[in-house]
Order: C-alpha cells, then sequence, then structure tokens
C-alpha cells in the first residue's frame, strides 16, 4: 500500500547544489523511483517560449477582449442583416 | 509562506466527499496558498479538472472551475489560455486522468508548452472507482484488477515529461503541504513570468 508513511521513507528534498536546469542530471532524478524519491523542482527549461509566444494571432490582444468588444459595437445589427442576407 | 489574499476567498461551500485522511485536502488548502501567495483572486483563476476523485476538486474551491470528461483537461485548459490569455489556468487531475485516459494530452501539452499549471495528484490507483491499477501503480501492487499484482512496469511521469519538453517538472508530497504551497506557487510563477 503507498501510504504516508510508505512516501515518508522513501522521500528526500534534492540537494541545495541540484541544478535543475542541467537536463542531464535531471534525466537521472527522473529514473529515482521506488527505493529513493526525490521531491522539489527536478528540472526547468526558462529559454524555451510558451505556446501563446508564439500563436501570432494573439499578439493583437487577447480573442475573449475582441469578442466582448464585438458585442458592444454598433454596427453589430448590420452584421446580423448581412448574416440574414447571405448565410 | 506570507500570503496577501485571505485563504478564504478560495473557500467553497460544496460538501467534500473525499475520505478522511485524503492527500487531497493537503492538496487542496497548498493550491490555495500557492494562489493566496501569487496575489491571484478568485475571479482571475480557473482550475480544470477531469474525471475521478482528485477532479473533483474544483468543487472545493471558489474560483472559476470546469470538470471535463475523462482524461481531457488538458486540451481544454489550454483553449481556455488561449481565449482569455490573462487568466490564470491551473489543471488538476489523477494519474488514472493524465497519464491513462488522457496520456496523449499529457505528451502533447508538454512538447506544446501552453502558459498553465498541470498539478498531477498522483496516488498511484484509481480511488473514486474503488482501486484497480493505474499506469504508475508498481510492478506487482495488489488491486481489485492485478489480484496477483500488476504485471506492466509502471509509468515514470518525470522522465516522460522531460522527453517530451516540458518545461517545468516537480515533485512533492501531501504529507508535506508547506513544500507543495512552495513548489505549486514555483511552477505558476515560471510559467507567468517566462
Amino acid at each position: 500500500m503507498n501510504t504516508y508513511d510508505w512516501y515518508r521513507e522513501r522521500v528526500y528534498k534534492l540537494e541545495d547544489d541540484y541544478d535543475p536546469t542541467d537536463r542531464d542530471a535531471a534525466r537521472s532524478k527522473a529514473y529515482e523511483w521506488e527505493e529513493r524519491i526525490p521531491l522539489g523542482i527536478i528540472y526547468r527549461d526558462d529559454a524555451t517560449p510558451t505556446y501563446e509566444d508564439q500563436v501570432l494571432p494573439l499578439k493583437a490582444g487577447s480573442p475573449l477582449a475582441s469578442v466582448l468588444a464585438l458585442q458592444k459595437d454598433p454596427n453589430l445589427g448590420q452584421y446580423e442583416t448581412l448574416k440574414e442576407q447571405f448565410l | 509562506m506570507v500570503t496577501r489574499v485571505d485563504l478564504k476567498v478560495y473557500d467553497s461551500e460544496a460538501e467534500n466527499t473525499w475520505c478522511a485522511g485524503c492527500g487531497g485536502f493537503a492538496i487542496l488548502r497548498s493550491l490555495k496558498l500557492a494562489l493566496a501567495e501569487l496575489d491571484i483572486p478568485p475571479h482571475e483563476a480557473l482550475v480544470v479538472s477531469g474525471i475521478g476523485c482528485g477532479s473533483k476538486l474544483p468543487d472545493y474551491m471558489h474560483v472559476n472551475g470546469y470538470m471535463t470528461i475523462h482524461g481531457r483537461p488538458l486540451p481544454v485548459a489550454t483553449g481556455a489560455k488561449l481565449a482569455n490569455p490573462d487568466l490564470h489556468v491551473i489543471v488538476v487531475n489523477g494519474d488514472g486522468d493524465a497519464y491513462g485516459i488522457g496520456g496523449n494530452h499529457f505528451l502533447h501539452s508538454c512538447r506544446r508548452n501552453p502558459d498553465i499549471t498541470h498539478i498531477v495528484e498522483d496516488n498511484q490507483i484509481y480511488g473514486l472507482t474503488k482501486g484497480q491499477y493505474s499506469p504508475t501503480s508498481d510492478k506487482g501492487f495488489v488491486t481489485t484488477t492485478s489480484p496477483d499484482g500488476a504485471i506492466e512496469r509502471s509509468l515514470l511521469p518525470v522522465a516522460v515529461g522531460i522527453a517530451a519538453g516540458a518545461t517545468f517538472i516537480a515533485r512533492t508530497f501531501a504529507g508535506d503541504p508547506k513544500h507543495m504551497a512552495a513548489v505549486i506557487a514555483a511552477g505558476s510563477i515560471t510559467a507567468a513570468t517566462r
């Protein structure tokens, strides 16, 4: 049974000199399980950009904000008329 | 840990149905502590979950919440983040939902690297359905569906995460809520400031 006691006997906190930006060190820690289980930040890569940073349309602003703005747009009625005409 | 937001703002009125002693309570409290530490008010946070005991968590917090279908919180959370990049998006699910049913989404979310925090409550078993072995159950683990011990070797999620391209990977323990809150906050800060 993987109880609190089971974990307590095995877990340890990563040493202060452990460098999570070292991928080889992280790979080695990633395989530690059962006998000793490391706790803490095992791996970090601060250089890779996020997905949102690379989605070009987001550079124009939040899609939610533009939808909310569109709902308040006085020309929205015109859009509805056009939609009825063409769809 | 010094908190700026009163923790009570995250309290929900829903009746908690977790078993006494469940690690979920520590995870719930740690998540509240981390949000308070980061000064994130309830309306700026979205917690997305799947199905399972751990996935009941959004019910127990007064923040925006979305319980999706089994294994699917990561793509839903990614969509929410794309629609409203200012939202602090947190995914909470168990080992079955994250690595079993949603294993495909886990792989591709790691390499996609959306700015969301994914907390996997890994108890190495399917708890809600009364104890079947999960992707992280150790070989030989005796459960209702493996009376002679699980035959498969267990998944090593940290190794998979590194190989798939995740950019922040940490492990913490429900028996140490202070450590857990610090780790959740560190993971969320990394994402928010990158």
